[in-house]
């Protein structure tokens, strides 16, 4: 055969190949620049669900109401396919249909967003028909499959965190949380407080207690007398020692903006340099009594009582009518007259909470001694299997020396389990709503509920969080499956361990006044000495250095950071505030600080130079008069203090009678 | 005479048809192969870092591991940029709508690793920004075989990269 030949065969034969090689790649590499692209998307538009929530929860003052959460989800819902379908060319409709569902978690419970049939049953709860509704009826179960007449999008019930657990005589259900508070309710061993200390007594009865789990060997009450300044306790080092951190009462004050202009004593307006009037601002002490701030304005004579509460954008005095009994003795016992005449508004908060959960974590060692996770049993009352076992381990036992499980640290036997429902529960509820989603779909895709990593779960299960599902959505040869989980602990949702800022300032003023993370190196490596240049103002929850928004009119918004202070310029509050400022070390650049858990236990765990675990600073270690082990002592006593006291304040919609 | 001549000029063409084209052409499939294997690598990478606000050492590591398995040489390029939003926590009522001056410090690939080799972690922020760049540095088979028909200089010339940059949306933890 002539080499002509050769070479026509040959580019027959090579042709082809190179064109299909050509073209299917190209293909491969449409679908993943189409898949990128969707993640992108997804990950923007939970992002964005997520920062509505938080937006619309801070600025709201009734957002841990249950009606209001729900308004600030769907709002949140409706951002997620806003973003998801703004930059794309699929519209709202199309893209609905490859979302199977969205997962909001909160503080004790979560929600999911999904399809569901739109119908009312026949009969009610007692048998009885129900006649007046002006409804179509359905006879047949698959009317429901077809078409969408009688299916919606929407929230789902709240789901609370819960486990059932059995064992002899106790039948309860416990409610976790993200952090260490939960609610128990069912069969309990009978019990009564006698002195300081829970006895059992015999027989059993149907109970509800909730409450902060602590290890109550770390509490020691000092002072819980009649004066509530005076109240003090000790949140000790070690559960056997002596020294301890201090927490008592204490002032806390915060900024506030009014949409009223200041006015001088004769009622006229009061204008900056250009000309402008200026808005009434100025620092008050508050307390939080009901989950709700009450401040106290020094220099009001005219009203019946000094205190106010926050309510569209001014002060809203509490009358001394006879309903405002409670909370004013509340606030009256909290005032202080100091030796100048002058008072102070001081919260007992951080101290009601150690006690409080002391008394608490007591009870509850009693009563659920023996319960561990082997007890978890389900509806049925079969034995529920968790992926991490701990055993015949006592869960909610947190005062045995000898079994240690302080419910503040991670990876306590405690919050292993509070991980382990969370996740069980999640992933059941979930797997339904999505495997459901096959009814309402009119795709050929199969819906299912993906496996999620540990990671996610991790985030999942210690923070508040949107984890969104887009499925289905044909891609070249293949269908995008994806999910994504965004986490975020700015709302008043939850205080996080990590969600306390510490202030630091110039010491006896309010210059320089600078926040940290608890764990901060650079605020580790601070003399704290009675004449060191600065001092520890306080500790307060994150989401007081938020900016918050006060609404003039429409498109006329002003703004406020509650933790900034008041400039006065010729003896009225001016136009700007004095600031406050991030620590560069831990705020702006946080890679280099310590966890909360080390702050919470007083020890700085390190890796030294032979890769080995090594507590660094200890505030028990004797031989150091090191200036960090002084350091970590103030830092932890402020740190504690925010802490409870913040966790404290938190608004308990679904937790009635706390600490019972 | 004419004969050889056009002989001649028919097998080089048909060793052009016969060689130099198919192995141009499966060589450029490699690359993009390599190309697509990068992106994805590198949009893994960044979303990781976005979704949970931290870039830690074995990430960073498993990352280049995945790139260089294509069988070149690359350049990572990665700069982050840290958000201080409101560096003078303050609003001043004559400004009202200014809500900060949000100021980026940024850092580095040099930077980056050598945080990442110090604290094996780097913990980042919400409204931080990673962007990573990612540029062959090897000449492919493919550069080769072009370079021979039609010379390319300089040093911009990259056969195989990838580029992803985002916004980090959680604040990072321990």
């Amino acid at each position: 055969m002539k080499l002509q030949y050769i070479a026509v065969i040959f580019i027959i034969i090579i042709v082809p190949i190179v064109i299909i090689t050509t073209t299917y790649i190209n293909s491969q590499i449409t679908t993943i620049t189409l898949q990128n692209k969707y993640n992108t998307k997804l990950t923007d538009a939970t992002y964005d669900a997520i920062k509505a929530f938080r937006i619309n929860t801070v600025n709201n003052r009734y957002s841990s109401i249950s009606d209001s959460k729900i308004r600030d989800i769907e709002a949140a819902v409706s951002t997620f396919f806003n973003t998801l379908t703004s930059t794309g060319d699929l519209s709202k409709r199309d893209i609905d249909a490859y979302v199977p569902a969205l997962l909001f978690t909160l503080y004790d419970g979560y929600y999911i967003y999904s399809k569901y049939d739109n119908v009312v049953p026949k009969e009610n709860a007692d048998g009885d028909e129900i006649s007046n509704l002006n409804m179509k009826i359905i006879t047949d179960e698959t009317e429901l499959d077809t078409g969408d007449a009688y299916n919606t999008d929407g929230l789902k019930p709240y789901v609370f965190y819960s486990c059932r657990y059995k064992d002899g005589g106790s039948d309860f259900v416990v409610n976790y949380t993200l952090d260490n508070a939960i609610t128990i309710y069912g069969t309990l061993r009978n019990w009564e407080w006698a002195g300081n200390t829970c006895n059992l007594k015999s027989g059993y009865s149907y109970q509800t207690l909730s409450g902060y789990l602590i290890n109550p060997n770390y509490v020691e009450i000092i002072d819980n007398g009649a004066n509530p300044i005076n109240w003090k306790l000790k949140y000790k080092y070690t559960e056997s020692g002596t020294e301890a951190s201090l927490i008592k009462s204490e002032i806390l004050t915060e900024h506030l903006l009014f949409t009223n202009y200041l006015q001088d004593a004769s009622g006229n307006l009061i204008y900056d340099t250009s000309g402008n009037p200026i808005y009434d601002n100025g620092d008050y002490e508050y307390i939080v009594y009901n989950g709700q701030k009450i401040y106290y304005d020094k220099n009001e004579t005219t009203k019946p009582t000094p205190y106010f509460y926050y309510n569209n954008y001014g002060k809203s005095f509490i009358s001394n009518a006879e309903h405002n009994k409670d909370v004013l003795s509340y606030l009256n016992a909290r005032l202080s007259t100091e030796a100048d005449g002058s008072h102070h508004l001081y919260s007992t908060n951080a101290f009601e909470y150690y006690r409080d959960a002391k008394r608490f974590s007591e009870i509850i060692s009693k009563l659920t001694d023996g319960i561990s996770q082997k007890d978890a049993v389900d509806l049925q009352g079969n034995n529920i299997e968790f992926d991490v076992a701990t055993g015949d381990r006592d869960i909610f036992v947190t005062n045995d020396s000898s079994n240690p499980n302080d419910p503040l640290l991670s990876k306590s036997i405690f919050d292993e389990n509070r991980m382990q429902v969370i996740r069980n529960s999640i992933k059941t509820n979930l797997a339904v709503a999505i495997g459901n989603y096959n009814r309402y779909s009119t795709n050929s895709y199969q819906y299912s509920f993906p496996e999620l990593d540990e990671v996610d779960w991790g985030k999942i299960t210690n923070e508040v969080s949107v984890i969104s599902f887009l499925q289905g959505i044909p891609i070249g040869y293949k269908f995008y499956n994806s999910y994504c989980v965004i986490t975020n602990n700015d709302n008043e949702e939850v205080v996080k361990k990590d969600n306390i800022y510490i202030i630091t300032k110039d010491r006896g003023t309010e210059n320089n006044r600078e926040y940290h993370l608890p764990g901060c190196t650079h605020l580790m490596e601070c003399e704290f000495d009675d004449d060191s240049d600065i001092e520890i103002e306080r500790g307060y929850s994150s989401i007081d250095f938020l900016r918050q928004t006060v609404r003039i009119s429409e498109d006329n918004n002003i703004y406020f950071y509650p933790q900034t202070r008041v400039n006065m310029i010729g003896g009225h509050p001016s136009k700007d505030t004095k600031n406050i400022t991030a620590c560069y070390y831990c705020m702006v650049n946080a890679t280099n600080v310590y966890s909360a858990d080390d702050i919470i236990k007083g020890e700085i765990v390190e890796l030294n130079e032979q890769e080995q675990e090594e507590v660094m600073i200890s505030v028990v270690n004797d031989k150091g008069t090191t200036v960090e082990q002084k350091a970590l002592e103030k830092i932890r006593e402020y740190y504690l203090t925010a802490l409870g006291r913040e966790r404290f304040n938190l608004y308990q919609a679904n937790m009635s009678g706390f600490n019972t | 005479m004419g004969d050889s001549l056009i002989t001649i000029v028919a097998i080089f063409l048909a060793a052009i048809l016969m060689f130099v084209f198919p192995l141009m052409s499966l060589a450029e499939r490699t690359d993009d192969i390599a190309e697509l294997s990068v992106t994805t690598a590198t949009d893994e990478f960044v979303d990781n870092i976005r979704t949970t606000g931290k870039l830690t050492w074995a990430e960073y590591d498993q990352y280049l591991q995945t790139i260089n398995a294509t069988g070149n040489s690359f350049d990572v390029d990665i700069t982050i940029y840290q958000l201080d939003e409101n560096p003078g926590v303050k609003v001043t009522q004559a400004e009202p709508t200014k809500i900060g001056e949000n100021l980026y410090y940024a850092k580095y690939t040099t930077q980056v690793e050598e945080e990442l080799n110090k604290y094996g972690r780097m913990r980042l922020g919400e409204g931080d920004l990673v962007s990573v760049s990612v540029k062959n540095t090897n000449q492919t088979i493919a550069q080769l075989l072009r370079n021979f028909f039609y010379q390319l200089t300089g040093s911009q010339t990259y056969q195989i990269m990838a580029e992803k940059s985002a916004i980090v949306a959680v604040n990072g933890s321990n």
